[in-house]
């Protein structure tokens, strides 16, 4: 789909809203939610405050659409997009407002445990990851990788410091990215041939 | 419709030979081009599964180097205390204007009104009193302290008010202004961090106009908010400055988080 037939297919969607289209709000809701759970979980990590501020970002953007506030109908994801993210540090300012001073309070709000079940994903998580590092034909390939993915330097900083240009680099991540997804999607039997 | 509305067949399908999923994925995307990215994102199926997809491998990583002994031994390292606190003298007057600060930043709020966003720098300097006050007392039991500071005029309750700048990474047109203190006396920076955080080692630099550094310093988060910078009024004098927050990353590179400009007024415009 071109950009033109995109942003028209947002501006549609956004007018049928207007113009009471119950199926339209749901259409709506179907297209942007995986997207918008996405953007605010990379926010919040609490997963039932991620569903929260889910809801109010469809909520609060319904409103608006219904109500014409929306300025650039073809716009339509990028203006949801700017929504949750702008509810979502609202709420971190209003929840450090209210938080009492004691320590334990922030790191509940900030760094809840995991669930057991969030816990063996990652448990699963890191078995893949561990297949996806013995599949690496050297060392410095599972150092790119574990830095990118541990460490927070600039991508062109680790590319300096290991002796990879951009392009062996995005070359590596991508190997290793497509390697873990066969492995997500429970193909662990396909052998190493994707290096 | 879901189909039809799939960017990743047109609109900012750039983004696709690039690692810049991964890189919002593991917080290397730059505040700047977050948004653009986030606007593409939200309806780009291809996207959406490479960004899960790293999600999913950092947190694989976490978990394997959480089980290795090297990891938690470069976390108590992490943890250690603060180069700052070494510095006894300086960690004691640093505890003490904050606290004045704080109590001034108290009081006023009992008198008046104040907006929104004032009340959450409030808040937030609350608490690094309440952290600097547990530190300074730390420290008035440390072993090896100097007896010379002990009788240092910052510690006494009767001294002159610490002026506090916040500088804030979502402010509005106007350049946050101080008014310098006496001769003599220090100021305090509060800026805010990241949201959300990712450093747990700063570094400050503070260039004047003319673009010469005059003020440089490593710093620990005072709160989960923010840092706090206590310097002597003398070393920015009247003018215009610019300070430049970085993060240390655990290489020990620099990583910048934001920047601010601030100005300086003389005390007698007070």
């Amino acid at each position: 789909m071109q950009v033109t037939d995109l942003a028209t297919a947002a501006a549609t969607l956004a007018q049928r809203i207007r113009d009471g289209d119950r199926p339209a709000e749901a259409e709506l809701v179907q297209t942007f939610s995986r997207g918008i759970r996405v953007i605010l979980r990379h926010i919040v990590r609490e997963p039932a405050l991620v569903e929260d501020l889910h809801q109010d970002t469809f909520r609060i953007g319904l409103e608006r659409i219904r109500a014409g506030a929306l300025r650039d109908a073809s716009q339509l994801g990028g203006f949801l997009a700017g929504l949750a993210r702008n509810l979502a540090i609202e709420h971190f300012r209003k929840a450090r407002r209210s938080v009492p001073e004691d320590d334990a309070g922030l790191d509940r709000l900030e760094s809840p445990d995991p669930s057991p079940t969030e816990r063996l994903e990652r448990e699963e998580d890191a078995r893949r990851v561990a297949k996806v590092l013995e599949a690496l034909p050297t060392e410095r390939d599972r150092a790119v990788l574990r830095r990118f993915y541990l460490g927070q330097e600039d991508k062109d900083v680790l590319c300096a410091e290991l002796g990879v240009d951009r392009l062996q680099f995005n070359r590596i991540v991508h190997r290793a990215r497509e390697r873990f997804r066969t492995l997500w999607a429970g193909s662990d039997n396909s052998g190493g041939s994707h290096t | 419709m879901t189909g039809e509305m799939d960017a990743g067949r047109g609109q900012g399908s750039e983004w696709h030979e690039t690692s810049v999923p991964e890189e919002y994925a593991t917080g290397r995307l730059s505040p700047e081009r977050r948004p653009s990215f986030e606007a593409h994102l939200v309806g780009c199926t291809e996207c959406l599964d490479r960004v899960e997809s790293a999600e999913r491998m950092r947190d694989g990583f976490l978990t394997l180097e959480r089980r290795t002994p090297a990891a938690e031994a470069r976390r108590a390292q992490r943890l250690a205390p603060p180069r700052w606190a070494a510095r006894t003298r300086l960690a004691v007057g640093l505890a003490a204007a904050a606290a004045f600060a704080g109590l001034v930043w108290a009081s006023s709020l009992r008198i008046r009104t104040v907006e929104q966003r004032l009340a959450e720098k409030t808040d937030a300097l609350a608490r690094t009193e309440a952290e600097l006050a547990r530190a300074r007392s730390q420290l008035e039991h440390a072993p090896g302290r100097p007896p010379e500071s002990r009788g240092s005029s910052l510690t006494s309750s009767g001294a002159t008010a610490v002026p506090v700048l916040a500088l804030l990474t979502t402010r509005g047109a106007q350049v946050p202004t101080l008014t310098l203190p006496p001769p003599g006396h220090p100021m305090a920076l509060w800026i805010e961090r990241e949201l959300p955080a990712r450093f747990e080692r700063y570094r400050v630099t503070v260039r004047s106009e003319q673009g010469t550094t005059v003020l440089e310093d490593a710093l620990m988060p005072a709160t989960r908010d923010a840092l706090l910078l206590v310097v002597d009024g003398a070393l920015l004098p009247p003018g215009r400055y610019t300070l430049l927050l970085e993060g240390e990353a655990l290489s020990g590179r620099r990583v910048p988080v934001s920047t601010h400009e601030f100005r300086t007024l003389p005390a007698a415009q007070r």
